[in-house]
């Protein structure tokens, strides 16, 4: 961890970053479940957080994750790290059951290999701890034998804080927001870890930092071949460090396509809301997605279909009574959608 | 302190014969570190119209969530308030005494705080906790609560079978809107929304903005708006300002400092964002290091990081000027273009 990991990248300006296609398996989940029980013991309930998620990340591959607001992108991190076990599913790290193998808890060498950056930078640190403490103890725990001190300034610095050693010695409490993610950021970091769970890693850093950060995962995913989940409501971003992005929709993933692609051609519906959504000072605030309001989804007990059909302007009888399955739409660009049955792989786009 | 010239009226509190609704003038907070006072915020000075929205951008660590603070009078040791006056509505809120603020906190002022996702009690379901905002400050009876917390959820677009869940059941993005929910319940004359929308999608957020807007247009708030969404930021606010290091380098109209940018940092904030189409290029944003506040560069705090600036470090901070109507910005090249003018 030396000054290759400097914020601030040389400037190579305008060179693709368009990956090699082959990145070799690192962690696969196959149909991914989670519903929550919720209500008293006479009334039952369940949220269905999340429904049926299979996706792979690659060695020194970004797979973005976006979508709508509580549709299960969290959750999809959360129980990949193991705070939270799957009503169903498997998780599979270079092809070893994990669940089956280690049915408890996570090993230590599991906890190592799969970090998380949390959502919540105000709840995510210990504010009895120091920031040089928080970042030490990693260490001390994956890394022994490592010289701490001098590894937690490389750290900080790589984040950008400046003075490095002042900032070891304060507590969370002294830190604006976008400094707190920094702090998590580099405490993922820290254990040198194969995959990285991202959850809204840069929603609080402006975007000059946020460039840094964006550059500096990628810089690891070349040079250590990390590996990086990256859940994000910045569709731009997605698509500037992501190689393939995946939209979720009420606990479903409904798309998934290379970033370039889907950005450019979205087939299902709610991706193309979602794109038309993204703020434009050009048009302002009054326009496009006119039709966004509609039904709210409902993760409790839902009804059948699929969950976008209610707000969807596509809408037929069929989407209010089956889930579509996954349509190959191109090399790496599938949907859920029943505009695309199964049989016409080119219809056209909605 | 006061030696300075007091900044003239901020772009959106010009004329009419109201007074606006918030004005913090020449505002100066340290935090005292070991090292010595970090200088926050430095003689930051703006206003906000009624019904107005202002927005408030610039670098993280520069001083924005501390100014939001300020005016609800939440800042503890080791910060101070070391000049300036803040005015909400005419009343001196840096004299406000213990009773007088626990009433100013509730009516006048509501705050999304940026620890929004964090703030909720854990053991108390969301509908009991925007139910007691509106029993203890509405003075509604709680069926009446009841019925209005589900009409604040709806705004906030989360169904109302969510008022039984607990905070920890909720989303980092539905907890934050939770929040937003109770502040609207309260009915404030100003709205403090730092960075209030991080966990949003882009649909959802638009939508809730949406829905504020109108409500604002009913009833007459005005808000400060904090966020690192630039793009968001030109859409929703009427005007702006633009910070580094504890100070403010430009305001404006917002569309204005958005199609026509002068202080180097605005600019490269404009232009380090990633597009959504065409080639994919490499941006690396603004080279070089956020400042060291407790001994913050000389002269025009950006210099180190400046491209363009020609003038010397060693010449004294360049003030804020008016280079165009309404457009304020502290740059010496800025206060260069407004000689040649005159
Ligand atoms: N412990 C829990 N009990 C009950 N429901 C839960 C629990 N945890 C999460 N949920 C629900 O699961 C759904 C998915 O939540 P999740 O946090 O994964 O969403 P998300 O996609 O990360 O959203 P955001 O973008 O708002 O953070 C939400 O409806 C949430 O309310
Ligand atoms: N209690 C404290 N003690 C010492 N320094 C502090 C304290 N609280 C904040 N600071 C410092 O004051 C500066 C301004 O913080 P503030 O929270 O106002 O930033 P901000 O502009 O809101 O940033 P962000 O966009 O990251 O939230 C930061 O550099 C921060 O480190
Ligand atoms: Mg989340
Ligand atoms: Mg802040």
């Amino acid at each position: 961890m030396t000054e290759d990991m400097a914020m601030n990248a040389t400037t190579e300006s305008s060179a693709p970053l368009d990956p090699a296609a082959a990145h070799p398996v690192v962690l696969e989940v196959r149909g991914l479940t989670k519903r929550f029980p919720i209500g008293n013991a006479l009334r039952q309930k369940q949220v269905h957080a999340l429904t049926d998620a299979s996706f792979s990340i690659g060695r020194g591959e970004v797979v973005a994750l976006v979508g709508e607001s509580g549709s299960g992108k969290s959750t999809t991190a959360r129980l990949i790290t193991r705070l939270i076990e799957p009503t169903h599913g498997a998780i599979y790290l270079h092809g070893r059951d994990v669940l089956k193998q280690e049915p408890h808890s996570a090993s230590l060498a599991y906890r190592r290999a799969v970090q998380m950056i949390f959502q919540d930078p105000y709840g995510s640190l210990n504010p009895a701890l120091t920031i040089g403490a928080h970042l030490a103890r990693p260490l001390q725990i994956h890394r022994p034998g490592q010289n701490v001190s001098e590894t937690v300034i490389e750290l900080l610095t790589a984040v950008g804080f400046n003075p490095p050693a002042e900032f070891a010695a304060k507590f969370p409490y002294q830190l604006s927001g976008g400094q707190r993610q920094r702090v998590a950021i580099a405490r993922a970091l820290a254990v040198k870890p194969e995959i990285i769970l991202a959850d809204e890693p840069v929603s609080m850093l402006d975007v000059s930092i946020r460039m840094g950060v964006l550059n500096l995962i990628d810089q690891l995913k070349e040079e250590r071949g990390i590996g990086f989940l990256y859940i994000t409501h910045d569709l731009a971003s997605a698509r500037y460090i992501g190689d393939r992005t995946i939209v979720m929709y009420a606990g479903h993933q409904v798309e998934c396509a290379e970033s370039t692609q889907l950005m450019s051609q979205p087939a299902h519906p709610y991706t193309q809301l979602l794109l038309a959504a993204v703020p434009n000072p050009e048009a302002g605030l009054t326009t496009g997605g006119e039709e966004a309001r509609g039904e709210i989804p409902s993760l409790i007990d839902p009804p059948p279909g699929c969950p976008f059909a209610p707000r969807c302007g596509h809408a037929q009888p069929v989407c209010r009574q089956t889930m579509p399955a996954k349509t190959l739409l191109a090399e790496n660009h599938w949907v859920r959608c029943h505009l695309f049955p199964a049989d016409s792989a080119s219809a056209p786009a909605a | 302190m006061n030696t300075k010239p007091p900044v003239p009226e901020a772009p959106g509190s010009a004329g009419g014969p109201a007074a606006p609704l918030l004005e913090v003038r020449n505002l100066y907070v340290e935090y005292l570190t070991p090292r010595g006072p970090a200088q926050a915020v430095h003689n930051v000075s703006f206003s906000i119209g009624r019904g107005q929205v202002f927005g408030l951008a610039g670098e993280s660590g520069c001083g924005k969530s501390t100014i939001a603070h300020s005016i609800l009078r939440v800042l503890r040791p080791p910060a101070v308030i070391t000049g300036g006056q803040i005015r909400v509505d005419g009343a001196d809120v840096l004299k406000m005494q213990d009773a007088e603020l626990e009433d100013f906190r509730w009516r006048k002022v509501a705050m999304v705080f940026q620890s929004a996702m964090n703030s909720l009690n854990p053991v108390i379901t969301v509908g009991e906790q925007i139910d007691d905002v509106l029993i203890r400050h509405n003075r509604l009876s709680p069926a009446q609560a009841r019925e209005r917390s589900a009409e604040l959820l709806k705004i906030v677009g989360i169904e109302s079978a969510r008022l039984k869940s607990f905070p920890h059941q909720m989303s980092g993005g539905m907890r934050q809107r939770v929040v937003i929910a109770i502040a609207l319940a309260l009915n404030p004359a100003l709205l403090i929304m730092d960075e209030p929308t991080t966990a949003l999608d882009v649909v959802v957020q638009k939508d809730i903005l949406r829905q504020i807007q109108q409500l604002k247009a009913a009833l007459g708030f005005s808000i400060l708006f904090i966020t690192h969404d630039v793009s968001l930021m030109v859409e929703f606010s009427d005007n702006m300002a633009v910070m580094y290091a504890g100070e403010v380098v430009e305001m404006a109209p917002a569309r204005e400092i958005f199609s026509n940018p002068i202080h180097p940092y605005t600019r490269g904030l404009l232009s380090s964002f990633p597009s959504l189409q065409g080639r994919r290029r490499k941006l690396t944003g603004i080279p070089g290091s956020p400042p060291d506040l407790v001994n913050p560069p000389s002269g025009c705090k950006f210099h180190p990081r400046c491209t363009r600036c020609t003038r010397l470090e060693t010449e004294a901070a360049p003030q804020l000027t008016e280079v165009t109507a309404g457009h304020w910005v502290a740059y010496h090249d800025g206060l260069r273009l407004t000689e040649a003018a005159a």
